[in-house]
């Protein structure tokens, strides 16, 4: 039988319908009667429960897993909106499925993954390609998790993580993740993909350093207290209209931070890692970031640059290209940063981006969404990212 | 100094740069927020655009409020929209809606409407181009809108004004859900986007009431026209306008066809002189003229015409005159009807009538005769019974004189022989004729009370009814005794009846006659008669009962038929009881009946007394 995938998007706004007419269109895309594992993102103007339960129903309770964003991606198409749901239906003899979930990121982020690590162990096996997870970006210190993660599995080579961060489009103040029937916040929604395949990936970012370096002075963890001497929000309120008063999510879209990349990083990702601030407190006058960052840290405010971006898009399927070796993917998952949607591009420019990147990969399904940080491996180690994009395909 | 200089220069250049680097990166802010703004108009555009096409093409306007309202969603942003249409009644109830994903909601929803007394309506129907009741507002008046609507802020635009909104279109969010979507507030952004759409929306509607009506004043027009064409086309009648100079200018195929012509256009072409070439009678015409002149119309003016063919018919023209603003004369229009069947239909309803007459009268005639000869029969068959008891009267009267016949022979021999013995004395003589008188006079009574019973009719009179019953018994008396019956006699006071005597001697007879029969016949131990005479209210009873067994019931239902004896071909005729029957009911009102005692038959005679 090998690998049949289809992918289906409803921009409806009534969940049960939307949820329907996505799933279906999957099926029939992949002509699968009933799939072996579902990938769902959504948005959060709908009742998620509804959502996933309609879904859910349509691919006969399926494994399903996913998350929310602020938008959704599929072929053709990029819809940042309150209201959009893609589904992908896979149905193999070659690749297998595994879902477990973690939802307890307040326990600390190293013992979560720590916990995430106690499940994915027994289920890991020679075959296992991949791991993707799909956690809330409202709260997320990847560092920690990773290390927790990474330290419980004890693998010689880690094994590849990729994944996005949950959005909630600035609205609630939650994000949500999906493990089968379920819907929740503050949580990691993970999957083992083993089998009999590979998995090809890019990962680049379109941020260029604005003026000179600048010095982290004061820092715990992925807070950044000052920068310079002077509170990190001070340091940054020359670059934004009205201060950093209410328009804090458009500030943080336009400008970024940017840290050295380790140097053996710097091969594969470029010299700069880009930080979204996530958070900011007005009486402190700090900013978080989705990991952990000391003290002495040179940093640099960064812009978007839509040149780099169409180009690092360019390299990103080169680089699938020439892992692939001439194979052709099974499927492409998506992680792409929200500050690289809209909030940069006209619409069509932001589709025809997306064609070029999907035409240069080939012609396979594809799903994915916009997301508050993205994970992906660089030069074997993995990382999260901001204002990225990440490329997965399953060849 | 110069290497100072150089430095503060550099400085001062950095901190230039620096500043225009800032500048930059606020405007490329700038600008990303307004290509964002710029994206969501274009989108917002060509939706519109897309929608104005799908129901400029459209003639439904229900088709136009769904979509309208599933653009206010999918485009939009809003959460939920509503549209009310204007009922007959005045009020407003839903004819679309969208947003509503709870089933129950959705049901209880559609079923709202809106009365025009509303105050919240007044704004609108005022003239305002909307309304906007935000989240915040707190007007009392609103909140039942808000439970009833399940929105927390929203919208609300007249739209086709016809003068009243022909529709209202109602848009909003629900307060657990507005952080999803476009927020109800009198900011530009949504209020340009609902302008345009209601704008356009409200057109359509103005054109969809526009193109409605006059599609609807066609149609009727079309009907109109219809009806009437195919009322003329169609008409049994003739229907014809005419010049006063006598041309036909229009006229419908019934006229034609019943003039004789095969077309209306013939008839036109050859009819150039109504009066003179279709009236059978032209002075008709002259008349018809003069009554159009004299009244401006006419109506069921009874005329022959003459056909194409030469034959005639009958018909009836209504004709009025049609006259311009001055008062002249146009033409004539009007209405012939053929009447030549109605005309030979009256004729043969005189001639019915006529025979209807005659054959009534012959009736009539035939009915008296007939009931003359029934009643004559009638007459005939008392007649008949009374012949037959005269008989038996005689029968008895023979009986009675045989006894008295023998002792005068026996006394006028005496008288031989004594005379003979020469022993003849005048003591003898005179008491033999003094016993030969008695005999006679025994003998005259008897012929009396034959005579009694039997004199002519004398019409009906008022009569104690114990006479002619004492009289009655007295003459079967010899009969009676001779077959040793007995005769048992009650009367309780003197009853009368007013009625006809004879007859009422000859139901007695007949009854007591059939009783001594019937005890002769069956011969019990102790025959006896027993007669009562009684009064019972206003009315006279006489019953006559014997002790002879009483009448077998298969026949008492028969005794009193025409007819009907059990007495033999020589005894009885079977028309004594029937004629009883017959005198006591038809002829004096009573009643007559039969039934079986304990040990016989009673006969009742039950008549209105006289008093």
């Amino acid at each position: 039988m090998g690998t049949s995938v289809g992918v289906g998007y409803s921009l409806l706004k009534s969940p049960a319908d939307a949820g329907r007419e996505a799933a279906q269109q999957a099926l029939e895309q992949g002509n699968i009667r009933k799939p072996d594992f579902v990938f769902a993102f959504a948005t959060v103007g709908y009742n998620q429960q509804l959502l996933i339960n309609s879904i859910r129903a349509a691919t006969q309770d399926a494994p399903l897993s996913g998350c929310s964003g602020e938008g959704i991606i599929t072929r053709g198409m990029a819809a940042e909106t309150n209201f959009g749901v893609c589904v992908m239906a896979i149905a193999s003899d070659e690749l297998r499925f595994t879902n477990v979930t973690q939802k307890e990121l307040g326990m600390g982020f190293e013992a979560a993954g720590a916990r995430l690590a106690e499940q994915v162990q027994p289920l890991l096996a020679p075959d296992t390609i991949a791991c993707f997870v799909f956690v809330d970006g409202l709260v997320f210190d990847f560092d920690p998790f990773r290390e927790g993660f990474e330290k419980a599995l004890h693998l010689e080579k880690p094994l590849p993580l990729f994944g996005g961060l949950a959005a909630d489009n600035w609205t609630t103040g939650k994000t949500f993740q999906y493990h089968n029937e379920q819907v929740f916040s503050e949580g990691v929604s993970c999957v083992i993909m083993s089998g009999s395949g590979n998995i090809a990936w890019g990962v680049n970012h379109g941020c260029i350093p604005v003026g000179t370096g600048r010095t982290i002075t004061r820092s715990k963890g992925n807070i950044i207290y000052e920068i310079d001497g002077l509170p990190a929000l001070d340091a940054l309120k020359d670059y934004v209209e009205n201060g950093s008063g209410s328009q804090w999510n458009k500030i943080t879209l336009n400008l970024c931070l940017g840290f050295k990349t380790p140097d053996f990083l710097k091969r594969d990702y470029g010299e700069f890692i880009i930080r979204y601030m996530m958070d900011k407190n007005d009486a402190e006058g700090y900013v978080t970031i989705q990991s952990d960052v000391k003290e002495g840290t040179e940093l640099w405010l960064m812009r978007r640059d839509k040149e780099l971006m169409r180009d690092g898009l360019q390299a990103i399927s080169h680089q699938i290209r020439a892992q692939l070796g001439g194979h052709r993917p099974k499927f492409v998952l998506h992680f792409e940063c929200m500050g690289r949607g809209k909030v940069v591009y006209r619409e069509q420019e932001k589709i025809d981006l997306l064609n070029s990147l999907q035409e240069d990969v080939g012609e396979v399904p594809w799903i994915g969404f916009y997301s508050y940080g993205e994970i992906g491996p660089v030069s074997d180690f993995n990382c999260i990212h901001n204002f990225t994009a990440v490329v997965a395909a399953v060849y | 100094m110069n290497e100072e200089h150089q430095s503060e220069k550099l400085s001062r250049e950095n901190a230039v740069l620096s500043q225009q680097v800032k500048r930059l990166i606020k405007a490329e802010g700038k600008l990303y927020e307004y290509q964002q703004e710029l994206d969501d108009q274009l989108k917002e555009y060509k939706a519109l655009y897309d929608l104005s096409r799908r129901l400029s093409g459209s003639f439904d306007l229900q088709d136009l409020f769904q979509q309208t309202v599933e653009y206010v969603i999918q485009q939009l942003e809003f959460e939920r929209a509503v549209f009310f249409r204007r009922t007959p009644t005045g009020s407003y109830s839903v004819c679309a809606l969208d947003g509503y994903y709870d089933q129950a909601e959705r049901d209880a929803v559609s079923l709202l409407s809106i009365e025009p007394g509303t105050p919240c309506l007044a704004p609108l129907l005022a003239g305002r181009e909307h309304i906007t009741y935000t989240a915040q507002m707190q007007d009392p008046c609103i909140s039942p809108y808000r439970l009833q609507l399940r929105m927390n802020e929203f919208f609300v635009y007249p739209l086709g004004y016809d003068p009243l909104p022909y529709a209202l279109l109602v848009v909003g969010n629900s307060a657990e859900n507005a952080s999803f979507y476009r927020k109800v507030e009198d900011a530009p952004g949504a209020l340009v986007s609902m302008g345009n759409l209601t704008g356009l929306v409200s057109s359509l509607i103005e054109s969809h009431i526009f193109f409605e009506r006059m599609t609807q004043a066609r149609e009727q027009e079309r009907l109109a026209e219809a009806r009437y064409r195919s009322l003329f086309e169609n008409a049994a009648e003739g229907i014809f306008q005419r010049t006063p100079d006598g041309r036909y200018l229009n006229a419908n195929p019934s006229l034609a066809h019943m003039l004789g012509y095969a077309s209306p256009e013939e008839l036109m072409a050859e009819v150039t002189d109504i009066g003179g070439q279709l009236y059978v009678d032209q002075l008709y015409h002259e008349d018809l003229m003069r009554q159009l002149d004299a009244c401006g119309r006419v109506d069921g003016f009874e005329t022959q015409l003459c056909r194409r063919d030469g034959t005639t018919m009958w018909v009836s023209i209504s004709i009025r005159q049609v006259c311009d603003h001055e008062g002249s004369v146009l033409l004539y229009e009007g209405m012939v009807e053929e009447i030549s069947k109605r005309k030979e239909a009256e004729n043969a309803l005189r001639e019915s009538e006529r025979k209807y007459r005659q054959l009534s009268e012959a009736l009539e005639q035939r009915v008296k005769e007939t009931v003359d000869e029934l009643r004559q029969k009638d007459r005939m068959l008392i007649m008949q019974g009374r012949q037959a008891v005269l008989g038996e009267m005689l029968s008895n009267i023979a009986h009675q004189w045989r006894q008295p016949l023998n002792l005068l022979a026996l006394l006028a021999q005496d008288l031989l022989l004594t005379q003979k013995k020469h022993m003849l004395t005048g003591e003898l003589i005179e008491s033999n004729i003094g016993k030969t008188m008695e005999i006679i006079r025994q003998m005259s009574k008897t012929i009396d009370d034959f005579r009694y019973f039997f004199r002519p009719d004398q019409g009906r009179q008022l009569f104690r009814v114990k006479e002619p019953l004492e009289k009655a018994l007295s003459l079967l008396e010899g009969s009676f005794s001779m077959h040793g019956i007995r005769i048992e006699m009650a009367a309780t006071g003197d009853p009368t009846i007013d009625g006809y005597l004879s007859e009422f001697i000859q139901v007695l007879l007949n009854i007591l006659i059939n009783a001594r029969d019937a005890l002769i016949e069956r011969a019990p131990r102790n025959p006896r008669i027993s007669i009562r005479l009684f009064s019972e209210g206003a009315r006279t009873v006489v019953s006559i009962a014997d002790n002879a067994g009483g009448i077998p019931e298969a026949i008492i239902d028969k005794i009193f038929d025409p007819y009907f004896t059990t007495k033999g071909p020589e005894q009885g005729t079977g028309i004594g009881l029937f004629m009883c029957k017959t005198i006591i009911e038809k002829n004096m009102n009573g009643a007559l009946t039969a039934r079986n005692t304990e040990d016989g038959a009673e006969f009742r005679i039950d008549v209105r007394n006289g008093r």
